[in-house]
């Protein structure tokens, strides 16, 4: 289980290109459908690494780790993300330290942007039907959204007031 | 002491990296481009766009090769670069793996308190206008 736990988060931190959001619909996959996790705790560890400071593939991993096998877990996941691309990375530094602007590695990127933006969009519509939410619940987030976008707001205000909201929810 | 602010500096980066590896980038680049001259900015941009294209998290292929480069930099030979780079790339999670250590422990104990239960209440639907902001800044370069 520890190694297969670790092989997991290492596939993933190998396969996660650009942002580790475009890797939530791989993780819910392996992890789900495997049944380690139920899809309810999944979503739970979902908003919670989005209100935490982040490498989002680091920090998924350490809280899947945790539930699965405590500490060990945790620190296995996490070091299982991390692996594959510090070596892959040092190999470029140590050896291909000349490689300047490599155009069509630019444009390659470039091309996978879309893709990756779709992977980042496909689990909302999964995770807003596994809240079953009401309209009432969907304007804050609307309303936060709207306030990153077009008032540049930074995410961590949104945390925090957020973190207010549910608060002052609770005092009535 | 080079290593010593290299490590401040990647810890920092790790507590105030809230909004994900794209959000990092400009911190890293603001701390290590702008405050202590350690790159010019040539290097940092040709060092995020390999570290864009080759697989891992960006944050973390950033910050392995930031301390590398850092190091290489200042004159000291590659073994010695690939250990900062090492100790770079650990101490920038770590911050953030050291809360959910907390809170994953002391979850068990909060899941049932009243306050928690709300907070988390309004947290879950706010993640997916977290997720939303990054597909956004994705688009839009």
């Amino acid at each position: 289980m520890s190694k297969n736990l670790f092989l997991l988060f290492t596939k993933i931190g190998l396969f996660t290109i650009g942002g580790g959001h475009a890797m939530i619909p791989l993780i819910e996959k392996e992890i789900v459908d495997k049944k380690w996790i139920d899809s309810d705790t999944f979503h739970e560890i979902i908003s919670i690494t989005e209100s935490l400071p982040r490498v989002f593939a680091t920090n998924i991993a350490a809280l899947v780790g945790y539930r699965l096998k405590g500490i060990k877990g945790s620190i296995l996941a996490a070091l299982g993300t991390i692996i594959a691309p510090l070596i892959i990375i040092l190999l470029i530094a140590l050896f291909f330290n000349q490689f300047q602007e490599n155009l069509w590695i630019d444009k390659a990127f470039k091309g996978l942007r879309p893709a990756v933006v779709a992977l980042i969009i496909s689990p909302l519509y999964s995770i807003a039907k596994a809240q079953k939410l009401s309209f009432k619940r969907t304007l804050l987030p609307l309303l936060a959204l709207a306030s990153m976008i077009f008032l540049s707001i930074s995410p961590i205000w949104i945390i925090l007031a957020t973190l207010l909201i549910g608060f002052l929810y609770s005092l009535k | 002491m080079i290593f010593i602010q290299l490590i401040w500096v990647f810890l920092k980066i790790g507590i105030l990296g809230f909004g994900g590896g794209y959000a990092m980038l400009s911190l890293i680049q603001n701390k290590v481009v702008r405050n202590h001259q350690w790159m010019s900015n040539k290097e940092f941009t040709d060092l995020v766009a390999i570290s864009q294209s080759t697989p891992g998290p960006i944050g973390i292929n950033t910050a392995t090769f930031v301390g590398y480069k850092v190091i290489e930099n200042a004159g000291y030979n590659p073994f010695i670069a690939s250990i900062a780079s090492l100790f770079s790339t650990i101490i920038v999670c770590l911050p953030a793996f050291i809360l959910i250590l907390l809170l994953s422990y002391s979850i068990q104990k909060f899941r049932k308190n009243f306050y928690f239960k709300n907070i988390l209440g309004v947290l879950k639907p706010m993640s997916l206008a977290l997720i939303g902001y990054v597909a956004y800044s994705l688009i839009t370069p």
